[in-house]
């Protein structure tokens, strides 16, 4: 399904009517659309309306009523009377044919809440204008055969999960039922027992014709006894075929590794460990040599300070004396009071004889220089006082602290070098043991999957053949029976049981051309997705891991040296299931072909469009760039929607020359948190914002507008 | 303790200590803690005795070594009067008394520990010290 036009009229975030135009198929090339959004502008709010647009619900996150689909700017600026509506509408190519379809949510206030009413619509173009049929379930029916539910997340691809789902395979019923859809299984199936319920009504007319002649009875019951072995024999044959198949690659995977072991890749590796950790061990000691010196100047340049620390209060109280009798700190030195006892004049100009009466005076002055302080002494004594007061970054509690916060963090990494250095060395010494013993026993062990697989291999042969030979007598006793009969059908119920017995044979022959039919597509399926899975993934990454298809559920895997990757980051992952569901869309449309060409009929299905949302989140930059120098060129119509802070160097040199046409969405806000600047994006050299700044209070909302 | 001392001819790998002077004040303290504050039992003086090679007292004094402030501490601490620290001959006794005690249980802490991890012991002695501070 293709589309021309798609328009969203006041639909979730989008504002207004608001439309994206494609650009026109171009003869059998492809087309790439560009959607360039903020955070919270409307990427999500397009798979969304797709999925309202063909099945009528959002599979995820439905508001309880359809009035939750309208805008809430357009709900706010409404009246309280006026009538409210919502539509997605797109015009597609239907066989070659433009279709405009659309849905529409009409919602009338009652109260304070709406009362909704949903539309299916399409246009009829008449001389009068364009109007709007309503569905009268042939929309709908189309829509479904267009796009099976079970397949949507196939071509509306939305970030993660799909991949992640896909990749991890196995039990996901969702997965399986979109793969049944995707090879038409039911179509198949019901093909099948269209035809035996023919032959069943064919069988019972026959039965009652032949009621009269038992006889006949017991020779039409053996021959539908032999029919249902064949059909158990086939079964079962079938099953050890694809024992074969699976013992096959267990065969292949060991060989590999026998390979990869023989040509001392093996032993590479353990080498490569080993450098790794070698050179991570004479880190981790030089590590530990400089945290142990650092602790070795902590104890140094501790003077051992907390070991002082009960001296803190005494000294301090001797110190605060000191300061209260005025010897400390010493502003007068000893030398100034020899000097100026020695003088015989007092600096006021009276004399300082011996016989002056100053006695008390010069006493005074003896009994202070008696306790006058040295210099050296009055410093020390004066940066002991500084360092005991508490207050200041300086003193002794504060070196303290420091001390005690440093050794703990210095302990702290030692220990831990020390573990790690214990933990180096003990694998080192594994490696080295792994080294030294040879590849043999890691041989030996592959070489026993190998004879263990080369085993199923051979069994499955052999019970395959037994079947085939046993189905051959079967076939032989079938071919016997039905000659027998046709005699006998001749002689007792005439012509009427030939022609019917004619009519059943045709009916068994055709189930068994749709049941090969069927085996053979299952096949070709298989080859075609795994060649096109390797020749999309395996050239493009860059850890040599390698792109399978499981033979049994068609599922992609990513194996390495034959092991199967289960945890991948970079982006291999997202790589392998982009180039899994176009091979799969490819796929798909051919099929449909040949089903028409055998006469069952499934519909003709056009070239199949893709809307890839976020497609490029879960890639680092190297697979990023990857992606999106693959993307272009792959399918008819491709829709990317890119969030702008994704929009970096890599993806914009893959995707950019491949664009036909670019729209943006731009965000209307009033949050005062989002900057202009923050929203700015370049396209074709030309820069511009996502963001437009509405008044304060004002309801957020988005509108796409065309990049030129 | 010598080989702690970095100046020491035969000194560890994991030596501390810059000087002499730095293992002896550090000594002291362990000593001034041991003792919970109380005063030292006279001990052998290296001063009066001049063996093996007493630590000259200006090198205590020089500002460079910050050891000085802590030298006054510890007389004030112990003889709980200004005038000691007067007196330098006394000063120094009072410091030498409380680095014979800290040495012996330095002593101890290093024959119940190895030479190599003997500066993780005085680190984590340290921690044990400082956190008792703080609560």
């Amino acid at each position: 399904m293709l589309f021309r036009e798609l328009i969203f009229k006041d639909f979730l975030v989008f504002k207004g009517e608001n439309r994206i135009v494609f650009p026109p198929p171009n003869g059998s090339e492809s087309s790439l659309l560009l959607v360039l959004a903020p955070n919270s502008g409307g990427k999500t709010s397009v798979i969304r309306g797709l999925e309202f647009l063909l099945y009528g619900k959002l599979r995820r996150e439905m508001p309880a009523s359809d009035d939750g689909l309208i805008n809430k700017a357009t709900v706010r600026a409404a009246s309280q009377t006026a009538t409210l509506e919502t539509w997605v509408q797109a015009t597609i190519e239907v066989a070659g044919e433009p279709r405009t379809i659309r849905r529409r949510v009409e919602a009338r206030r009652a109260g304070t809440t709406f009362r909704c009413k949903t539309f299916l619509e399409e246009t009829i173009h008449a001389r009068t204008g364009d109007k709007f049929r309503e569905d009268e379930g042939d929309i709908q029916r189309l829509l479904d055969r267009l796009v099976p539910e079970t397949l949507f997340d196939y071509f509306y691809f939305q970030g993660e999960t799909l991949a992640q789902q896909l990749v991890r395979g196995g039990g996901n019923q969702a997965i399986r039922e979109g793969l049944a859809t995707l090879l038409h299984q039911d179509k198949w199936e019901s093909a099948i027992e269209t035809v035996e319920q023919v032959r069943k009504k064919i069988t019972n007319e026959m039965q009652n014709l032949a009621d009269a002649s038992k006889e006949y009875k017991g020779k039409a019951d053996g021959l539908e006894q032999i029919r249902t072995l064949i059909r158990n024999c086939q079964a079962e044959c079938e099953e050890w075929r694809s024992k074969e198949l699976q013992a096959e690659t267990d065969f292949n995977a060991a060989e590999e590794q026998i390979k990869l072991l023989g040509s001392g890749t093996s032993h590479d590796k353990i080498n490569a460990e080993l450098h790794k950790k070698r050179n991570e061990a004479k880190s981790t000691a030089n590590e530990l040599t400089r945290v142990e010196n650092q602790i070795c100047s902590l104890v140094a340049e501790s003077k051992g300070l907390p070991f002082f620390k009960d001296a803190f209060g005494p000294g301090l109280k001797i110190l605060e004396e000191m300061k209260r009798e005025n010897i400390l700190p010493a502003d007068v030195s000893d030398g100034f009071v020899s000097r100026l006892l020695g003088s015989t004049k007092c600096i006021c100009g009276r004399s300082l004889t011996p016989e002056s009466d100053f006695s008390k005076e010069r006493q005074c002055i003896e009994d202070y220089r008696a306790r006058t302080l040295a210099v050296d002494l009055n410093s020390g004594l004066l940066t002991l006082l500084n360092s005991l007061d508490g207050g200041t970054r300086q003193s002794f509690e504060s070196w303290i602290k420091t001390i005690k916060t440093e050794a703990e963090e210095l302990i702290s990494k030692r220990n831990d070098a020390v573990l790690r250095q214990h933990d180096l060395d003990e694998a080192i010494k594994g490696l080295e043991a792994s080294r030294a013993k040879s590849n043999i026993d890691a041989i030996v062990e592959q070489q026993g999957k190998q004879k263990k697989a080369a085993d199923v291999r051979v069994m499955a042969k052999g019970k395959q053949s037994e079947l085939q030979m046993q189905m051959r007598t079967l076939e032989m006793r079938e071919q016997q029976t039905k000659r027998e009969l046709n005699e006998m059908g001749g002689r007792g119920a005439g012509s009427q049981v030939q022609k019917l017995f004619s009519i059943r044979e045709r009916a068994n022959e055709l189930q068994k051309l749709i049941e090969q039919s069927l085996d053979h597509l299952k096949n070709s399926f298989y080859e075609v997705l795994q060649d096109s899975a390797r020749k999309y993934y395996d050239p493009n990454v860059t850890d040599s891991s390698k792109a399978f298809i499981d033979p049994n559920s068609l599922l992609p895997l990513i194996k390495r040296n034959g092991e199967v990757l289960h945890t991948l980051g970079g982006g291999q992952r997202q790589l392998l299931v982009l180039a899994h569901i176009i091979s799969l869309a490819e796929l798909r449309r051919n099929l449909h072909t040949q089903l028409d060409a055998i006469g069952i009929k499934t519909g003709k299905l056009d070239d199949q469009s893709f809307f890839l949302d976020s497609v490029f989140a879960p890639c680092d930059e190297v697979y990023a760039g990857i992606v999106a120098r693959f993307l272009p060129g792959k399918a008819r119509q491709m829709l990317l929607l890119v969030a702008s802070q994704q929009w970096h160097e890599a993806i914009r040199l893959g995707i950019e020359p491949e664009v036909d046409r670019a729209y943006c969405f731009k965000l209307h806000t009033s949050n005062p948190e989002r900057k202009l600047e923050e929203y700015e994006v370049s396209f074709k050299k030309r820069r511009f914002s996502l963001l437009a700044k509405l008044p304060a209070a004002q309801e957020a909302y988005s509108t796409i507008e065309e990049i030129k | 303790m010598l080989p702690f001392c970095r100046p020491w001819s035969a000194k560890l790998s994991n030596a501390c200590f810059a000087t002499y002077a730095d293992l002896v004040m550090f000594a002291a303290g362990v000593g001034f803690q041991t003792l919970g504050g109380k005063s030292p039992p006279q001990c052998h003086s290296f001063v009066e005795e001049k063996q093996p090679h007493p630590i000259d007292f200006n090198v205590f004094k020089s500002p460079g070594q910050q050891l000085y402030p802590l030298v006054l501490l510890l007389g004030l601490a112990s003889i709980k009067s200004h005038d000691a620290v007067r007196d330098e001959e006394r000063l120094v006794r009072v410091v030498e008394n409380y680095a014979a005690v800290g040495f012996q249980e330095l002593s101890k802490k290093l024959a119940a520990s190895t030479p190599e991890h003997f500066h993780v012991e005085l680190a984590v002695q340290l921690v044990e010290v400082a956190q008792g501070r703080e609560s």
